[in-house]
């Protein structure tokens, strides 16, 4: 509904233009023919204030979409509201309105000049230069998006890929998601998006790409800062670029950002470590090895394939059977689980946890009465890193199942009965680095044993004691 | 009684809602009001207000250098808050000042005070000399952190602790700056910082409250404490810290009254919701439903609070380890047992308050009395956290109450 009204502010502005333009005609007229025309100037007037302070209700809720120069908003924000309260003195103080209509026609004139700026750009009223056609992008006939020929030599066979990445994938995302500000129509910071020598020129704070290094071209880096970045881009409130979109002009840049068909040979057999035209074609979300990418990169690579966030109704439903759901920190979508409520403890309360297992790094179950078979349940949810079992009834026979989350880091099972035996067990799970054992039946002898093995694993047995003074 | 409140007030079954002719007229000024604030008004001022409020305003200094941090993923979950009410002094606990010893006596140099008002206690003193610490220092740890004689315990868990020697207040008296300490303003009114952890972050556990508070017994009673120091200012009631006392009646007023059994609590309690929820289709106060949560929050504690405050199943190793108070209901040593108790059942917020700390003219015998009382066991804390895995999760406060001496 706001959003309607907000979309009526190009429609409504026009009404004060000419009520109260049409008002100072009357006064005008008035003036010079003597004829009694009072009733109908006050009305017009009147009306005119109305539909100048419904102008810039409606102005505010469109500036709230943040889709224009804040500068130039900020203008015509100012000169529309001193309009809308002048038409409102023309109004009331009829002994003044001949002084008042003059500065207001002026006051007008402003606002509408610094609106029309807002949409049609600067220098509109002298550029009579052609708009370059956007439509030229539509009238490329489609070529054949991909020429694939399968070779092979015995032991591998070759996949040979012919295809144009920046015409068939990177143009039809530039269009939809960057053309409205940065092209023929619009050219915020001076950029230009819609031809390869715009793109290659860069905007006014430098160049915006670098062929093969994703860090330094900003057409990338820019999408994947953070939302409240003021160089992130599209800019808050716009409609962002989907996770696929944003792979697939990272593995552009990665490719070597050509504007031109790129031929491309591809193993069938073996795992592709350098990013390949396959992983456009496939949208897969590659793995960038560390070898060809330096670290920071990868990192990116991955905050892009983060799970999404689970959303508050979702925390809310669990909350409801009794299991508590909190995010790591603020905006993050990993969670930590919490079974501190669920008395009495029943096991099918765990296969809830299925459905967020992709989020779930932090599993609390401390001082339930969790048995192995329990255990069973939880094997399935791989991104499990702080596994809390300590006090429950647990024995060794659960950790062939415990193995199976590989991303376990810190595992506590103080307080169950656990013994030499299931330590040993633990020594070949891979991530792990602290396992708290206090009050098991784990003795000094199996600690040794265990430490020749993983002598990195942190082993805590609570047997902190003062020393005396 | 449902029947009788129906003739009284004219009560329809189904949904309970009352109906009375004043509040019927109440409800419908109510709407037009609302209507009409919805509407031309609201919308009207909304829009000037948010607009003169973005170009008006400014960021502060502050606001830019707190935008300009990178955002840090904050770990720690629980708190556990060791307030030291009257002011520790500094020289005999963690900061060493060697050089003093040379300059007993002589009058403290105006550079330092730097003409900061002095308090009734010192106002009238003919000279300000300077005493050195009482106590000698040592080095420990591998961090070789100095820390006084008087704190033996501490100084064997020195390396888990992060020390802060540049904090102060500007206030120059207890309470307000006690007040300041835990509102972070000096005048009374605001919510302290465990009600803001509970109204932000929530409770965990359903059956106990966000925010508990824990006073020991056994220390000198110098500067008194209000209630209003974990009090919830102007956030819903349910966030106020509640105080757990020692004794056979930890949460006031929570048991049943003597002589009735408490079968039928749980139905009057629902009758009683039903009433309040009538009153707040009324009213709409806020309160009302602080008021109602409240109720059925301390209906669990009737079960909960029993158990967790129950310290006998601790074994000895654990009264060994918080040294021979801990074995005293009430004494810090104690409260720092149920601390770890009630952290480890995952409520947010637990403060200790210890009294005491307030030194003018017995020093030396005071300040070996508090250590005493609250070394140990401040140590022991910190290592059976570790070992029970809370201790990552959560961080320990260790305050000093006052301004330099």
């Amino acid at each position: 509904m706001i959003e309607f009204i907000a979309h009526l502010h190009p429609v409504i502005v026009h009404l004060p233009i000419g009520i109260l333009l049409f008002g100072a005609i009357l006064l005008a007229y008035q003036h010079f023919s003597s004829t009694d025309l009072n009733a109908a100037i006050s009305m017009s007037f009147l009306l005119g204030s109305i539909s100048a302070i419904a102008a810039c209700v409606a102005g505010w809720l469109l500036s709230l979409s943040g889709e224009y120069d804040a500068a130039l908003i900020l203008k015509h924000q100012w000169t529309g509201i001193a309009t809308a309260i002048l038409g409102c003195l023309v109004y009331i103080l009829k002994q003044y309105r001949k002084l008042l209509i003059i500065l207001l026609i002026v006051l007008i004139t402003i606002t509408g000049h610094f609106g029309a700026t807002i949409t049609h750009g600067e220098n509109y009223l002298f550029n009579t230069s052609k708009k370059t056609s956007l439509n030229k992008q539509d009238t490329i006939k489609n070529q054949p998006k991909e020429i694939t020929s399968i070779v092979s030599n015995g032991k591998d066979s070759f996949k040979i890929v012919k295809y144009n990445i920046y015409e068939n994938e990177i143009a039809p995302i530039l269009k939809t998601r960057c053309y409205a500000c940065h092209s023929a129509e619009k050219q915020k910071n001076l950029l230009r998006l819609d031809t390869e020598a715009f793109i290659k020129k860069g905007g006014k704070s430098g160049l915006i790409l670098l062929a093969g290094s994703i860090l330094k071209s900003p057409l990338y880096t820019n999408l994947v800062l953070p939302i409240e970045d003021d160089k992130h881009m599209p800019p808050k409130g716009k409609h962002q670029l989907s996770n696929n979109e944003i792979n697939t002009i990272q593995q552009w840049i990665l490719l070597g950002a050509s504007f031109k068909d790129q031929i491309d040979t591809i193993s069938n057999n073996k795992k592709q470590s350098a990013p390949h035209i396959d992983s456009v074609l496939n949208k897969k979300e590659t793995v960038i090895s560390n070898t060809t990418v330096n670290n920071k990169v990868s990192v990116e690579v991955i905050t892009t394939n983060f799970p999404p966030v689970i959303s508050s109704s979702i925390i809310e439903s669990y909350k409801n059977k009794n299991i508590i759901l909190s995010n790591l920190a603020e905006g993050s979508p990993f969670v930590m689980a919490n079974f501190v409520n669920v008395i009495p403890f029943e096991n099918s309360s765990l296969l809830d946890l299925q459905k967020i297992e992709k989020q779930l790094v932090v599993l609390k179950l401390s001082n339930l009465p969790i048995k192995d078979a329990d255990i069973k349940i939880i094997a399935s949810l791989s991104n499990i890193k702080r596994l809390n079992l300590e006090n429950t009834a647990i024995t060794n026979d659960c950790l062939p199942y415990l193995k199976e989350l590989s991303a376990l880091e810190q595992l506590n099972l103080y307080g169950t009965d656990i013994t030499d035996e299931g330590l040993k067990q633990l020594a070949s799970f891979k991530n792990l680095s602290v396992i708290y054992l206090w009050k098991t039946k784990v003795t000094a002898n199996g600690i040794e044993q265990f430490k020749k093995e993983r002598p990195n694993i942190t082993i805590e047995m609570g047997d902190f004691k003062f020393q005396k003074k | 009684m449902q029947a009788l409140l129906k003739d009284k007030f004219m009560l329809e079954d189904k949904n309970f809602k009352m109906h009375l002719q004043e509040l019927d007229a109440l409800n419908k000024k109510i709407e037009r009001r609302k209507f009409l604030k919805s509407t031309a008004g609201g919308l009207g001022a909304m829009a000037l207000g948010s607009l003169l409020s973005s170009s008006i305003s400014t960021k502060s200094f502050e606001e830019q250098i707190l935008d300009a941090l990178p955002t840090i993923a904050p770990k720690a979950k629980r708190v556990v808050y060791l307030f030291m009410s009257g002011g520790p002094s500094q020289f005999e606990t963690f900061d060493y000042k060697p050089g003093l010893i040379n300059m007993q006596g002589q009058s403290l140099p105006d550079s330092v005070r730097n003409g900061q008002r002095l308090t009734g206690m010192s106002a009238n003193q003919a000279q300000l000399p300077i005493a050195s610490s009482f106590t000698n220092f040592k080095q420990y740890g591998k961090s070789n952190t100095w820390v006084s004689d008087l704190l033996p315990y501490t100084a064997q868990v020195v390396d888990e602790l992060c020390i802060i020697k540049s904090m102060f207040t500007e206030q120059i008296n207890h309470d307000p700056a006690l007040t300041f300490f835990q509102t972070g303003h000096q005048l009374p009114g605001r919510p302290s910082i465990g009600s803001w952890l509970s109204y932000g972050l929530g409770s965990e556990n359903k059956n106990l409250p966000a925010f508990i508070v824990l006073v020991s017994k056994n220390a000198a009673r110098d500067q008194p404490l209000y209630a209003r120091l974990w009090g919830n200012g102007f956030l819903p009631s349910q966030h106020q810290g509640v105080q757990f006392r020692s004794g056979n009646d930890p949460v006031l007023f929570l048991n049943n009254p003597e002589g009735y059994d408490g079968k039928d609590r749980k139905e009057m309690l629902d009758y009683l919701s039903q009433l309040n929820n009538l009153q707040n289709d009324v009213w709409g106060d806020p309160e009302v439903n602080a008021r109602m949560s409240q109720y059925e929050l301390a209906f669990r504690m009737q079960t909960s609070v029993p158990d967790v405050m129950d310290t006998s199943k601790e074994s000895d190793e654990v009264f060994e380890l918080y040294g021979p108070d801990s074995r005293e209901k009430g004494t810090f040593a104690a409260n720092c047992i149920l601390a770890r108790k009630l952290l480890e059942k995952d409520v947010r917020f637990v403060q200790l308050y210890h009294q005491g700390w307030d030194h003018h003219g017995s020093l030396p015998s005071g300040m070996k009395q508090q250590c005493k009382q609250t070394d140990q066991a401040s140590a022991a804390l910190i290592m059976d956290h570790a070992r029970r895995h809370i201790g990552n999760m959560g961080w320990r406060i260790w305050t000093n109450c006052l301004f330099a001496r």
